[in-house]
């Protein structure tokens, strides 16, 4: 037998009375809770309902549903963490190599055709750039951060701000005009500095894209449910 | 009895993976179940374990994951990705090696 909506409502609002809000977690533990409950109902069909489900619950012992949540909580964290650092190491691929190489050898000639003012300008436009797309790429509907997928997914994003204070740091750290083998080190730690920052951004906004896509897919299933 | 958790952690994964190239796709409550059934419930596969385990597999692109709406709910299937059909194969000599040198070790007589 199927539980009815109004049965899945009372086993979504008994999980969400327990503090486990994020809904792509409560949807996991409901379609659990609500196949055990199905079941004995099946083994013993005079079994009510409220019954059945303080069995099931009461199966998972003390901190069973807690450990149950945490458990989904952090495995969604890791798996975007995962993905986050696949993404950003993939650019230190062979195939990329040619690029990075490129890229910091562009940067670094920038700096010394540019006069340092002129540079702190770019720098600045750029990262306010940055800044701009990340939090016009994750502006979402108040549902989707109701979502665990979507939370982890973009969580890295709000970190931007602290590789932009490293990539300043770097420029202040090393003193002007410092050289090793008539290679300016200042500006070759702005150049890393700068390179590395960008394949964050890109691994954040790639990772942020696909929590996004998923929390999306998961939405459209919800609302047909419930809404 | 619900086993051991520290003699479980091993080999949970391996379990996972053998038991969705045995069925193609399961969702979590079915893992449970179907642990509980071969093992005539003298195993019991406790959800705190379970779903970190099989995230962890998806994480790790082992498994390809896929919701859909079943009987007025949204339900997770958890199924093996090309990786995982190869690790499977890996997972499943280790853990028949590592039982053949525990069987040496506390001196167990072969059973199979």
């Amino acid at each position: 037998m199927n539980l009815n909506l109004e049965q899945l409502h009372q086993i979504r609002d008994l999980i969400a009375k327990r503090g486990f809000l994020e809904v792509d977690i409560q949807m996991e533990i409901l379609d659990h809770i609500a196949s055990s409950v199905e079941e004995k109902k099946i083994e013993n069909p005079t079994l009510n309902f409220d019954a059945a489900v303080n069995e099931t619950i009461q199966s998972f012992g003390v901190m069973g549903l807690s450990a149950f949540a945490d458990g989904l909580t952090n495995s969604i964290r890791a798996k975007y963490s995962r993905l986050f650092w696949r993404f950003f190491f993939s650019a230190f691929g062979y195939k990329y190599v040619l690029l990075l190489c490129f890229s910091i050898f562009g940067i670094y000639k920038m700096q010394g055709l540019l006069t340092a003012n002129v540079f702190y300008i770019f720098l600045v436009t750029g990262l306010l750039c940055v800044f701009g797309i990340s939090v016009f790429s994750t502006i979402k509907p108040s549902l989707y951060k109701k979502f665990a997928s979507f939370k982890s997914g973009n969580s890295f994003l709000p970190l931007l701000g602290g590789t932009i204070l490293l990539t300043n740091f770097a420029m202040n750290i090393v003193p002007v005009g410092y050289t090793i083998f008539a290679i300016n080190v200042q500006q070759l730690v702005v150049s890393l500095s700068i390179v590395l920052f960008i394949l964050y951004f890109n691994a954040a906004i790639r990772t942020a894209k696909i929590s996004i896509m998923e929390t999306k897919s998961l939405i459209e299933k919800y609302r047909l449910l419930y809404n | 009895m619900a086993v051991n958790n520290e003699l479980f952690k091993g080999t949970l994964q391996t379990i996972i993976l053998n038991l969705l190239s045995e069925n193609e796709r399961m969702y979590g409550y079915e893992i449970t179940q179907k642990v509980k059934a071969i093992t005539k419930g003298e195993l019991l596969l406790k959800e705190g374990a379970l779903y970190p385990a099989l995230h962890k597999l998806e994480a790790d692109g082992l498994l390809d994951t896929a919701t859909e709406v079943v009987g007025n709910r949204v339900r997770k299937y958890y199924s093996l990705s090309k990786s995982g059909e190869k690790e499977v194969v890996n997972k499943l000599q280790e853990a028949k090696d590592f039982i053949a040198h525990l069987q040496v070790l506390l001196n167990l007589k072969s059973s199979f």
